[in-house]
């Protein structure tokens, strides 16, 4: 497998081949930086990288503190989120936690928000969280004031901070939801069905995507399924199932991987990678992660 | 010289903003630290260190240590938004901060980067490095706040006399004097006239003349607060003449100049908060924040010429962001008498009377062109408002009036608007608008009519003293400046 990456590294994130050291340059196309038989990416923040190999944990950047509780653990702690607002959220089985930050969770000082269903995911955007049930209902809970990234309306039985399912994310015509992704003021999910629906957008900032608003909306990516999704402080991926990646937003760190001030509209990006195929997309802090295999593995 | 100027800012920077032992310290201490930037994190704190040195050192990629500190900026601002405004940890503002003193420091420093030896090449900073520079710091100013410490207030005061005298230097000395500065001139005798255009608006009749009063002395002026004429009213608004005829804002160093106010904001680089719109109740009211030349062009010498939305430097302590011109101004004498408590007629007497005395009375500006309105409201202090350039309309409710003024309450978001009224004078009075919409609003607003008022025209050089309590609508009736006197 290969690592290939491309955006902002000022604490030398994405420098997993040189032993990186911080004030390098931003990378502003996409490069390999690893090859392993095996990839696994941990977790990213905003100043350093975790991967898995198959022979060790590999860190780029400069190790924050939940990196540093990751590498003693020897794990990514996908059950934890932690929003740009510092508040912390961790799932397990069908409760949710909350703690006001990476120390009072350290001290197991937290909140208990609720048992919903079993929870396979959790992510995180600037003042939202997103949780994802094994039957594909999406909660959402976070800063009232940023009402659009919950995707649903706030009232009375269903308060911002506290969780409540997204009822416009059910019956989708492309069934339940099977993956979130959330970053900056903006989440995403895709159905079993292989569609895209976003929401989100934050009052008084130009808006990442044209059809960004408070309830879901589909994205068309030349009418194609989409097989993976990850959205960045500014500026998402997406990977088709033609294995083919679409970028949109942001790229003053080159976290797109173009040759371009910024995106508004999606636009697909090619990489030389013959006999190749990207399998999964990830993101940090305004860069772009992505897993590549050989199509005969 | 300059270059003394140029030499004692470059040393500021390099001795006083690029604090890597300061950046260092924290880096490598394990323990709780009273300083918050502490709390941004070891790796925040590594990089502001690595870029502190590459400053201090002039050495690495110029572009890449600016793009980095770029990046620190944003990552405060975003910090910012993401906690509701009275949480953001203090951290961040700090970030803010330093990033931005460090990133003036580069800019400081470019002329002279990759130059490690103390021979500094101290070429005067290009026009646009200036920009930058005085952008840099003042934005830092404006979102952070100014240094907790006395000691970072005052570097930040000294850097900004720096920038002044080299900027004074550099339009001395006729090779800088570059077409880019050069201000606009009259489009038909193409001669540049150093003064504020004199537009004919509409000029509300005076009704109700407030009475004159001509240099009153501190006790004279004292026993009129104190011994009103109508106990039920409390002390009446009265205009002062001749109070204003020492300042130097209205003789050697004269407001009235465009030339000489652009020449004391760094040749008009300072930023400044704009309120945008005609007045702050109107739908689409906004805020930005410009170069006060690009105010003065573009809202004040040149209003007609673009699309733009009126333009108004509204209440803001410009004082205390350039204090060379609070040295143009006095406080007038009037503002250190004893006022009588807010009148038991106003139903915000009670509220007035809890805030506590004031060290000093507020200063604030107020500049804008002809045609901007202060809506009808309430200040929580005594006023003594000095008209310096231009001339204003304004008219006047004693607090016993109050019930007939339509005094908003708490609106959405939880705004307490209990100091201003629904009512919109101009379209009530039929100014402004059509006569339709006059009948229409005065059918909405029936006790209008009944509210007994005074008004007056405040002359240049003349001062209004407001009452506390007394509701006021202001309307500008050319380009104005007008500096507001609170006590209490």
């Amino acid at each position: 497998m290969e690592l290939w990456v491309s955006g902002f590294n000022a604490w030398g994130q994405l420098d997993f081949q040189s032993k990186a050291s911080i004030g390098s340059p931003d990378i502003r196309t996409f490069k390999c930086v690893l090859q392993s038989q095996h990839i696994e990416i941990l977790r990213t923040s905003l100043s350093a990288t975790l991967v898995r190999t198959s022979s060790e944990i590999e860190e780029a950047g400069n190790l924050d503190d939940l990196l540093q509780l990751c590498v003693t653990r020897k794990d990514g702690l996908s059950s934890v989120a932690i929003a740009g607002n510092e508040k912390l959220a961790e799932v397990s089985g069908n409760s949710i936690k909350e703690y006001p930050s990476l120390t009072s969770f350290m001290n197991n000082d937290g909140q208990h928000l609720g048992d919903f269903e079993y929870f396979e995911q959790l992510a995180a955007n600037q003042t939202t969280f997103t949780a994802l049930s094994n039957s594909g209902k999406v909660w959402t809970w976070g800063d009232g004031r940023y009402e659009s990234c919950l995707g649903r309306e706030i009232s009375e039985e269903c308060p911002a901070q506290l969780p409540c399912i997204i009822e416009d994310l059910l019956d989708l015509p492309t069934g339940p939801i099977r993956k979130i992704s959330s970053g900056g003021y903006v989440t995403a999910a895709l159905t079993s069905g292989n569609d895209l629906y976003v929401w989100g957008g934050r009052a008084g900032q130009p808006t990442l995507l044209d059809q960004l608003s408070g309830t879901p909306e589909p994205v068309d990516l030349d009418g194609q399924d989409v097989l993976d999704i990850a959205v960045g402080a500014d500026h998402i991926l997406a990977l088709t199932m033609e294995r083919r990646l679409y970028v949109v937003g942001a790229n003053k760190n080159g976290q797109l991987g173009l040759d371009v001030n910024e995106l508004s509209k999606w636009r697909e990006v090619t990489l030389p990678l013959e006999g190749r195929q990207i399998v999964s997309i990830h993101v940090g802090y305004k860069n772009s992660f992505l897993l590549v295999k050989n199509i005969t593995q | 010289m300059t270059a003394t100027a140029n030499r004692k800012l470059v040393d500021t920077c390099l001795r006083v903003f690029c604090d890597s032992e300061k950046l260092a310290g924290l880096v490598h201490s394990q323990t709780k630290s009273k300083i918050e930037l502490r709390a941004c994190g070891n790796p925040v704190l590594k990089l502001l260190l690595h870029l502190s040195n590459a400053i201090k050192n002039r050495e690495g990629d110029f572009d890449l240590v600016v793009q980095r500190l770029d990046d620190l900026i944003a990552l405060a601002t975003e910090k910012f938004y993401a906690f509701p405004f009275k949480d953001v940890p203090p951290c961040w503002r700090d970030l803010f901060r330093e990033a931005s003193l460090l990133k003036f420091s580069a800019l400081a420093v470019k002329g002279m980067w990759a130059h490690r030896n103390e021979s500094f090449d101290l070429r005067t900073p290009s026009e646009e490095q200036m920009d930058e520079m005085v952008k840099t710091i003042d934005m830092a100013l404006i979102m952070a706040g100014p240094p907790p410490s006395s000691d970072g207030q005052e570097q930040i005061t000294s850097v900004f006399d720096l920038l002044q005298e080299i900027h004074e230097e550099s339009i001395q000395l006729p090779k800088h004097d570059s077409p880019r500065k050069r201000r606009k001139v009259d489009g038909d005798t193409g001669v540049w006239h150093d003064r504020f255009p004199t537009s004919g608006v509409f000029e509300p009749s005076v009704l109700k003349p407030i009475s004159k009063w001509s240099e009153p002395s501190f006790d004279e002026f004292e026993k009129y607060m104190l011994h009103p004429k109508d106990d039920h009213i409390g002390p009446e608004p009265l205009v002062i003449e001749g109070a204003l005829k020492h300042w130097p804002a209205r003789t050697k160093h004269p407001w009235k100049s465009p030339a000489y106010l652009l020449s004391k904001t760094i040749g008009g680089r300072r930023l400044v908060p704009i309120e945008l719109g005609r007045t702050y109740v109107d739908e689409g009211w906004g805020q930005k924040i410009i170069t006060f030349k690009e105010f003065i062009e573009h809202y004040i010498l040149d209003p007609k010429s673009s699309a733009l939305a009126t333009g108004y430097l509204a209440q803001h302590d410009l004082f205390a962001q350039i204090p060379s011109l609070r040295e143009d101004i006095a406080i007038p004498d009037y503002c250190f008498t004893s006022p009588p408590p807010p009148h038991h007629s106003s139903p915000l007497a009670e509220k007035h009377s809890k805030l506590a005395p004031l060290d000093e009375p507020l200063l604030n500006a107020w500049f804008g062109p002809a045609r901007t309105i202060s809506p009808l409201h309430t200040d929580p202090y005594h006023n003594i408002l000095s008209q310096v350039v231009g001339r204003k309309y304004i008219r006047l409710y004693a607090p016993n009036e109050s019930e007939k003024l339509y005094a908003r309450g708490v609106e959405d978001g939880g705004v307490d608007m209990g100091n201003t009224s629904s009512l919109d004078i101009g379209l009530l009075v039929g100014w402004d608008d059509s006569e339709e919409e006059r009948k229409e609003a005065n059918e909405r607003f029936p006790l209008f009519q009944e509210a007994e008022f005074m008004d007056c025209i405040l002359e240049e050089g003349e001062c209004l003293y407001i009452p506390v309590g007394w509701w006021h609508y202001v309307r500008s009736l050319t380009v104005s400046f007008s500096v507001s006197f609170w006590f209490n």
